[in-house]
This record gives structure tokens, C-alpha cells and sequence, in this order.
């Protein structure tokens, strides 16, 4: 990410070292994911040890040092979705994909992860596409949704 | 328009409540994030050009979630001198046509799930809707007592003057005019109230440690995590009703003398974050945070963090290091963070649910509050059933209710005429109690004899058709990827456990491995850093206890029952 | 304020500030520890410290290194249930350590000579005990190092687990580490710091003024000139090897005696 849009977030937050997490949620939303080059300015503008910064963009799982799919589809896998199948739903998710959980489609069209959860767990199993949560799934549904999506992304 | 008086306050009163009872027709769509993962948002669009369309005079508003998503897309509609009406599983036709009945002045009757009070205003209950049952008479509603979630689904939780109209902030101008901050907290004391998110700790005795330390600066810290799967009440609380949460998270800071709190948002909690931010700038111009609240001259900044997706920063040690900039690892203790908690100074972490009981306690007195529950467990603990059942949602119950009740008579018991082979009780570390020993009290006096717990409340109901050991894994499978890796019980004993686990899964293994699976559960249990690696072991090794023909079969075939 | 101890049956007084770990070690009686240093906070994580307690405090098993000593506590560092876990603590840590000699020998010191655990893999013979990470950020300052990822795939790494620019080459982390996971290596005019992952860092070693042997990095040299009080150091202004150093200092010292 351009050095002035991290400047212009860290100013936002006062420079303040204890504002570290909202700052990588931040350049993580804007540029899809925390590279090195961004952590090692962050790291400098906020006066941290690159070390450091890089142990929390690996700790967390909202981050990714990796460029993450345009689209992130995030499978909810609690127990509640569990019980009432999530698992096929998420098989449906990797053959259509065609990714394992965590890796990314070759054109970086899509994501895939799993989370846990996302609190909707009486209108379970439960799939976020970016900021679009669908719920109530089974195999049929999430096949019509992917076929939506990945029909709108072409 | 700032609150700075007893005057303004009553004028907010006045103005919600012609808002919560409009002389004219009043729709309610209930727009919190399982709302709008339904459809809840173009219903709402809906209305409003319909509205506009037809000129209409009705009065348009959106409210929480009640806590029973699978009930969602909901509308509450008002019409006058009838009894409330709640209506399910709303679409956009069934919507409309509950705009051209109210035209016609008709009750729509597609989708009418029930009344909710079925007195109308003559005081009789009303002959046009003999058929249709009150809320309190119903699953899911009845034997509630929904003390924190009663204005969820009801209010509107981005009005002050609603919540200010339901008795909402007089609690906080009680203590701020007419209290002393150790009369918060013999209050508090008085109350019996403990920790809502799992630690079951007496919160008027931390806060009052709290005040005793030493320190210029202190913090009040709201937990809401939520990293509980299954659990969704505290979230339930911030989309239906914040303001009650700010009230409590203030009366905290006045009691332990802090000035600065911080809610700790789940970060897959997208919508809430937005959400509570929007509602953080309301309270401020009404001044009901910030400078000089309610005209009291006690000043007490809020905001928001969220997380970065990490289980283990729901831990109150961990949470803190996180809000420090750092990995979420739990620290040893002691100092704990009553002394030395956030930036060393002396801090009070609690959940969402806690600080919501405090205006209720102050409002009504400790002694009103310690009446509720039972003689060790007092108030009420909000439940969140799912799984196997036909009503899952949130139940807020005293207390003491049992067990049993809870799952068959609230909850409607299996669906597709199965039955019941256990229930997880309390979280993710929380045993599962197999069907015939249900019959328990749900207090944590009662559950920890049988090796249970209350945990945050969250009640996972499987039947006939699921598998322990599926189950079981799935549960360890969770456990490794949220541990934070720093002790070596945790980090090397439970991912042995779920190496072991997929073995038995796999019928790879004996039964020998199951003294291993103990052995390691035991080191885990005993010498983990936090509750974590602690925890993780009870559900597992009483698994292995209670139902053994699940790991029988696995172990001997390498099939999963599920699938037979 | 001092404090009357028992621990395995020897009554022992010592400071009620000092801990468990502390008194015992002070009074020749051995607890084996792999994530304590006595230069550093003790972390309590590897739980093998681990010591059975009863009397002043209620009978249970409590972590040495950050347990208090207490007035009328009664410790046992060799209990059955001690031996029993400590065991087993040994063979998870072997599992992941299956190639570390000290490791091996610690274990078999204590009576686990192998892990039901050990599949055969090749790991990095990191226990996770935090000392490389701590000595580094706390004591030299350098933060070189740091943990990153968590839980089981948490590891000790530099940042983005690649050449440190920001390592000292000063050694300490391999000088501190338990197992020998971190090590350094000095070969010909190079150094390097290295785990079974990869190389932490890579440095020249400048030569001795006076002998010419290659024997420390340059940044560790600045390092030392940053932090030393400059009329105690013999090697402020001129570069000079620890051998060349004590020989100049001897003789400065003998010549401003015989003054």
C-alpha cells in the first residue's frame, strides 16, 4: 500500500502504538492484505519493532500477509453449524472453488476460510462473501449463491 | 440535546414514549444482523416506498433482535387500540400485504405469530384475535423472564428517548445524584451478582478491590468477545439495546472511580462494530457520555477496539496484552488486573451481559435482584439454545430453572421426532450431560457436582443422529487452532490430543489410546496457563466416560455411527 | 521479611520475595527448568518446575519459578505425582525435540528416556521457552526476534522470517537457548545465527587491530561502545579481540598501579 494512505491511517489513530490493531485492521481492508513493505512502515511511523508487528499480523486471523481473494468466503464452522451441516456446505465451497480452506483462488477472485462464529447460530450453517452474510444453508442453497456470485465476478 | 437534568430527562421520556405508542399505525422490522443476513433491509426499503407511494400514515422503525434469528425477518405491527402483533418469517408479499390491510383496516392474519399483551386498551382481551396466542403463552417465549433482553425486539436501539422511556438512565442519574460510588458497589455487593462470561466471578467484590487500588488512572473493560460458539447474546444486547450496556460500563467507571472504558468487540461481529460506533456518537450528544454526563460533572470517555480474531483474547489477561498492542497471550497471575490490569494501572474486565444487569440492580436495589435465582445464584442468565431442537434462541431464565424445562418445554424438545442424546452445557469446555441425566438445576453449584458448568450459557442440544467422537474432535479441532501456543500443556498436549482424536476417528487406533487420551487430558486440565488448555480437557474425557459406544464403534469399524 | 521453608524434608530460611525455584536452586536441590534464566522474568511456561506444595498453602502442585516462598510452606520437588507429570511434560517436549542433545540428556536425567509421541518427524528442536525472544528484546535491546503464528505452529523467527537487518550478532539468543535450536557460527571472516529454519542473520567479522583475527560483527562492536562507560572499555577506540583486550587492560591496570 502507497505510503501516504498508511501515514494518513496511523496520523488518524495519533501515531499511539496501542492502536496497532485497528491500524492493521485498516490497511488489511483497504489493500486486501498486511505485505511486508506496509508492516515495515507501520512498524517505523509507530516506532515498534518490525519483529513484533510481524508476530501480530500472523497471530490474528482477521490478517493475512498474503494478497486474500477479492471476495472472502468465510464458512462458519461453530458448533451450532456443525450439528446442522456445515460440513457439506463447506464441501460444496471447495469443490466449486476448487481450494482447500485457506488458499485463495488462482485469479484472487476468491478466499476461502473458515470462522468461528459469527453469531447467527440459530439460523445455522452461516456464510459470509465479504460483508453479505447468507444463512439457513444447505448443499442446494449454497450452490445457488455460488453460482450467483461466481456468475456476477466474470 | 444534551440530558442535564432531571427536566430533560423526563422530556425524553415523553418523547419516547409517544414513539414507542404513536397515535397511528406503527411497524417495526427488526434490523440486527440476522435481520439483514434474512432480508430484513429490503423489507424495510420496502415499506418505506410503499409509504411513500400510497401516503400512508404510519410510523416506520427498526428494532433488535429478540434472540430468535430462526423467527427472522420479524415485524412488530401497532395498530391503534389492539394489542401488539408480532409477525415471522416476513417477505416482502407478506409485508405489502400488511400495508394494504391496514388501509382496510383489517388485521393481517399471514404470518401473525402472536400478540404480545393481549389485553387491548379496553383491558379485555380483544375478540378479533381470540385465536392467536400471547407471547407469554407460547415456545419460545413463555416462563422467560427477560430482564436484560426484554427491550431487545422492541425498542428501537438507537433511541435515547425509547430506552429513556422504559426506565432506561435513571439508574445512572440515581447514582450519579444520590449515590456515593461505594454505594454502587454495596449495591452491586448486595446483589450477588457474578461474571456472566464464564468466570462466574462476584463483580461486586472486584469492583470494590478495584476502587481500593491505587492508581490516578483506572479502567473498565467490557468483554465482549463473545468467542463462545453458540453464544450470541451479548451481541443480541448490543444490536437491541447499547444504551442499557453504556449505562452499565458508566456506572462501573463511577463506582471503581475510572473515567476511560473500552469495549472489546468480537471482529466477526462487522455489522455490530458499526453499529455500536453509531450508537457511542448518539450517547454523546445527549450527553449521556463524554463530558459532564446527565449533567452530573462525572466525565467518562467510551470506545470501541476490535479484536483480530483470536479465541483466546475473550481471556481477560490476554485481552488486555491485545488492547497493549501485543499478541493475546495470557499472562501469569499474579498481579491481576484489579492491581496491575491495562498499561499496568488497576482495570475491571466484564461481560456484556454483567454490565448489563448493573442498571437494573441500582434501579431496583440489590435486595430486589438477590431475590431472583436462588440462594447461591442470583438474577437471571440468558441461555443460548441451539443445536438439535425446534426453538433455538435466546432464553433468559432465573437462576435455578431446570434443565430439562429448558430444552422440552421452552425449547420444543428434538424436531423430526427424534430424541435427545446430550447436551453441552456452559461453553465449549462445558461436559455433555447424556439424556437421562438432564434433570439438573442450571446453577453453578449443581452443575459443578456433575463436572458442568454455567460457562457463558450456551446449551448445544444433539440428538440420535450425531456422533460423540465427530463431535468431540470437531470441539479439539477448535481448541488447537485458537491456542495461543505460549504453555506447553496446551500447545503439545491438547494438539496430541487431536492427532490421537482423528486416529480414533479413523479406526486407527485401540482402546488402550483412550488411558493416552486421558493421560493427556489430565496434564492439559492441571497445568495448562489459562482456561483455555484448562478447559479444553472436560468435555473429552467425560466423553470418553459417558459414551464409550461412540468410540467403540469408531475404534472397531473406522466408521462414524452418523453414517449408519 | 524472612521465611521458614521445608523443602524435601530440609528446613530452609530464605526471603519472602525470592521464589521456590529460587530458594531450592540456592540450597543445591535440582528442579529442572528450560524457559527460566535467572536474568530474565520468569515466563512459566515449559511447566516443568513443577512441585508438589502443601501447609501454608492449600496440598496441590504449583509452578516454582513464579510461586512465592511462603512461611510454614511445605515443598516436594520429587513426589509421585511430580515424577508423574514431569514425565510426561519430558515426553511432549521430546516429541518436538526428538534431535536435541541437552534436551535428551535433561530428560534422561529425570527418568524419560523416550516419547510414545515421536512420530519420526524432523521438527526444530525449539522448546518454545521464550529465552532467545526475551534476553533479545529485554536485556540487549535488538528485538531481533519475536513469536509468530500461534499455537502449535507458533515458532521463533525474525521478522517476516527472514535476514534480520536489526540482529546485533551478539550470540546471546544461541548462548541462552536450551536445546540448541538457535545457533551461531563463526567461519572464516563470517558469521551466522541460524535455526533448522533458515538463517536469522549474516554478518563480516571485523578483524583485531592487534592480531588480526576476524572475531566479532561490527554491530555488535558499536553495540558495546553505545552501552559501555567509555574510560572502563580498553576497546572504545581501537578494535581489539577479548584475548588482545585483557592483555591491554593488564597492562594499563599493572602501569597505572606501579604510577
Amino acid at each position: 500500500m502507497e505510503k501516504e494512505k498508511i501515514e494518513k491511517i496511523v496520523n488518524k489513530h495519533r501515531n499511539e502504538k496501542s492502536a496497532i490493531l485497528a491500524i492493521l485492521h485498516e490497511v488489511q481492508a483497504e489493500d486486501n492484505q498486511l505485505n511486508s513493505e506496509s508492516l515495515r512502515y507501520i512498524a517505523r511511523l509507530l516506532g515498534v519493532p518490525c519483529a513484533n508487528v510481524y508476530g501480530l499480523a500472523t497471530f490474528y486471523s482477521a490478517f493475512s500477509t498474503e494478497k486474500r481473494g477479492k471476495t472472502l468466503v468465510r464458512a462458519c464452522d461453530g458448533i451450532s453449524c456443525h450439528i446442522n451441516g456445515a460440513e457439506e456446505v463447506i464441501e460444496v465451497l471447495k469443490s466449486k472453488l476448487n481450494i482447500e480452506m485457506g488458499q485463495t483462488t488462482w485469479d484472487e477472485a476468491f478466499g476461502l476460510e473458515k470462522v468461528r462464529c459469527l453469531g447467527l447460530c440459530s439460523i445455522s450453517p452461516n456464510v459470509s462473501f465479504n460483508d453479505k452474510i447468507y444463512s439457513n444453508l444447505n448443499k442446494e442453497k449454497i450452490l445457488e449463491i455460488l453460482q450467483t456470485v461466481m456468475g456476477d465476478s466474470k | 440535546m444534551k440530558i442535564k437534568n432531571m427536566k430533560d430527562l423526563d422530556k425524553a421520556k415523553d418523547i419516547g414514549m409517544k414513539s414507542l405508542f404513536p397515535k397511528r399505525p406503527k411497524i417495526s422490522i427488526s434490523m440486527s444482523t440476522c435481520g439483514l443476513a434474512l432480508g430484513a433491509d429490503r423489507l424495510f426499503q420496502k415499506l418505506t416506498e410503499e409509504k411513500e407511494k400510497t401516503g400512508i400514515k404510519i410510523s416506520l422503525h427498526q428494532t433488535g433482535c429478540s434472540g430468535f434469528c430462526n423467527l427472522e425477518p420479524m415485524a412488530m405491527v401497532r395498530l391503534p387500540g389492539k394489542p401488539t402483533l408480532l409477525y415471522i418469517q416476513m417477505t416482502v408479499e407478506k409485508v405489502e400485504q400488511i400495508i394494504q390491510d391496514i388501509q382496510k383496516k383489517k388485521i393481517t392474519k399471514k404470518g401473525l405469530f402472536c400478540t404480545i399483551g393481549s389485553d387491548s386498551v379496553s383491558g379485555k382481551p380483544d375478540p378479533e384475535l381470540s385465536e392467536i396466542p400471547d407471547y407469554k403463552d407460547i415456545s419460545p417465549f413463555k416462563d422467560q423472564y427477560r430482564l436484560l433482553l426484554g427491550n431487545c425486539g422492541i425498542i428501537d436501539p438507537l433511541s435515547v428517548s425509547e430506552y429513556v422511556a422504559m426506565e432506561g438512565y435513571s439508574a445512572l442519574y440515581k447514582a450519579l445524584y444520590q449515590m456515593r460510588p461505594e454505594e454502587v458497589i454495596k449495591a452491586v455487593v448486595e446483589s450477588g451478582l457474578r461474571g456472566r462470561g464464564g468466570a462466574w466471578f462476584p463483580t461486586g467484590f472486584k469492583w470494590d478491590m478495584a476502587r481500593k487500588s491505587s492508581g490516578d488512572e483506572k479502567f473498565v473493560i467490557c468483554n465482549a468477545d463473545e468467542g463462545d460458539p453458540g453464544a450470541y447474546k451479548d451481541r443480541t444486547i448490543m444490536e437491541g439495546n447499547p444504551f442499557k450496556l453504556f449505562e452499565g460500563i458508566v456506572l462501573a467507571g463511577y463506582a471503581i472511580g475510572s473515567h476511560h472504558g473500552i469495549i472489546y468487540l468480537r471482529e466477526e461481529y462487522h455489522h455490530t462494530f458499526e453499529f455500536l460506533n453509531t450508537a457511542i456518537e448518539i450517547a454523546k450528544r445527549y450527553g449521556l457520555l463524554g463530558k459532564n454526563i446527565l449533567g452530573s460533572g462525572f466525565n467518562f470517555a467510551l470506545n470501541i477496539v476490535r479484536g483480530g480474531g483470536s479465541y483466546v483474547c475473550g481471556e481477560e489477561t490476554a485481552l488486555m496484552d491485545s488492547l497493549e498492542g501485543e499478541v493475546g497471550d495470557p499472562r501469569l497471575r499474579p498481579p491481576f488486573p484489579i492491581e496491575k490490569g491495562l498499561w499496568e494501572r488497576p482495570t475491571i474486565v466484564n461481560n456484556v451481559e454483567t454490565l448489563s444487569n448493573v442498571p437494573l440492580i441500582i434501579q431496583n436495589g440489590g435486595k430486589w435482584y438477590a431475590n431472583i435465582g436462588t440462594e447461591k445464584a442470583k438474577g437471571t442468565k440468558i441461555l443460548s439454545v441451539v443445536g438439535n431442537v425446534k426453538h433455538p434462541g435466546l432464553y433468559e431464565v432465573p437462576l435455578g430453572t431446570n434443565l430439562k424445562q429448558v430444552i422440552f418445554e421452552m425449547a420444543g424438545g428434538p424436531f423430526n421426532g427424534k430424541s435427545i442424546k446430550a447436551v453441552q452445557v456452559g461453553s465449549p469446555f462445558g461436559i455433555f450431560i447424556p439424556a437421562d441425566k438432564l434433570d439438573i438445576t442450571l446453577d453453578p453449584e449443581a452443575l459443578r457436582e456433575i463436572g458442568s458448568m454455567i460457562g457463558s450459557g450456551v446449551i448445544v442440544a444433539i440428538d440420535q443422529d450425531t456422533c460423540i467422537v465427530d463431535i468431540l474432535h470437531h470441539l479439539l479441532t477448535f481448541f488447537v487452532e485458537e491456542s495461543c501456543g505460549k504453555c506447553v500443556p496446551c500447545r503439545e498436549g491438547v494438539s496430541r490430543m487431536e492427532e490421537l482424536m482423528i486416529e480414533i476417528y479413523n479406526g486407527r487406533a485401540d482402546m488402550k489410546d483412550l488411558d493416552i487420551l486421558n493421560e493427556l487430558g489430565e496434564t492439559a486440565r492441571d497445568f495448562s496457563l489459562c482456561a483455555l488448555g484448562g478447559g479444553a480437557p472436560a468435555p473429552i474425557l467425560n466423553g470418553i466416560k459417558d459414551f464409550k459406544k461412540d468410540f467403540e464403534t469408531h475404534i472397531q469399524t473406522g466408521k462414524c455411527p452418523r453414517f449408519s | 521479611m524472612i521465611v521458614q521453608l521445608t523443602i524435601n524434608d530440609k528446613e530452609i530460611e530464605a526471603p519472602e520475595s525470592s521464589t521456590i525455584l529460587e530458594v531450592a536452586r540456592k540450597n543445591g536441590i535440582d528442579i529442572p527448568t528450560l524457559c527460566y534464566h535467572e536474568a530474565l522474568e520468569p515466563y512459566g511456561v515449559c511447566r516443568l518446575c513443577i512441585v508438589e506444595v502443601s501447609g501454608a498453602l492449600r496440598k496441590g502442585i504449583r509452578i516454582s519459578c513464579i510461586q512465592n516462598a511462603m512461611d510454614g510452606l511445605i515443598v516436594n520437588t520429587e513426589s509421585e505425582r511430580v515424577l508423574r507429570n514431569r514425565g510426561f511434560l519430558f515426553e511432549l517436549l521430546l516429541a518436538r525435540s526428538p534431535d536435541s542433545k541437552e534436551l535428551i540428556d535433561l530428560a534422561a536425567k529425570h527418568g524419560v528416556y523416550e516419547s510414545r509421541f515421536y512420530e519420526g518427524d524432523t521438527d526444530d528442536n525449539c522448546v518454545r521457552c521464550g529465552l532467545c525472544v526475551r534476553v533479545c528484546r529485554d536485556k540487549i535491546g535488538a528485538f531481533a526476534l519475536c513469536f509468530a503464528h500461534r499455537g502449535y505452529d507458533r515458532m521463533v523467527t525474525t521478522d517476516f522470517e527472514s535476514l534480520s537487518e536489526y540482529c546485533i550478532g551478539c550470540g546471546t539468543c544461541a548462548q541462552i537457548c536450551p536445546t540448541g535450536a538457535i545457533r551461531m557460527k563463526d567461519e572464516g571472516e563470517e558469521r551466522i545465527i541460524y535455526t533448522k529454519n533458515g538463517v536469522v542473520a549474516r554478518f563480516k567479522l571485523e578483524t583485531c587491530d592487534l592480531c588480526g583475527i576476524p572475531y566479532a560483527p561490527r554491530k555488535y562492536l558499536d553495540f558495546i561502545k553505545r552501552n559501555s562507560d567509555e574510560s572502563m572499555a580498553v576497546n572504545v577506540a581501537r578494535d581489539l579481540c577479548p584475548t588482545c583486550a585483557r592483555r591491554t587492560g593488564a597492562i594499563h591496570l599493572v602501569g597505572s598501579m606501579t604510577m
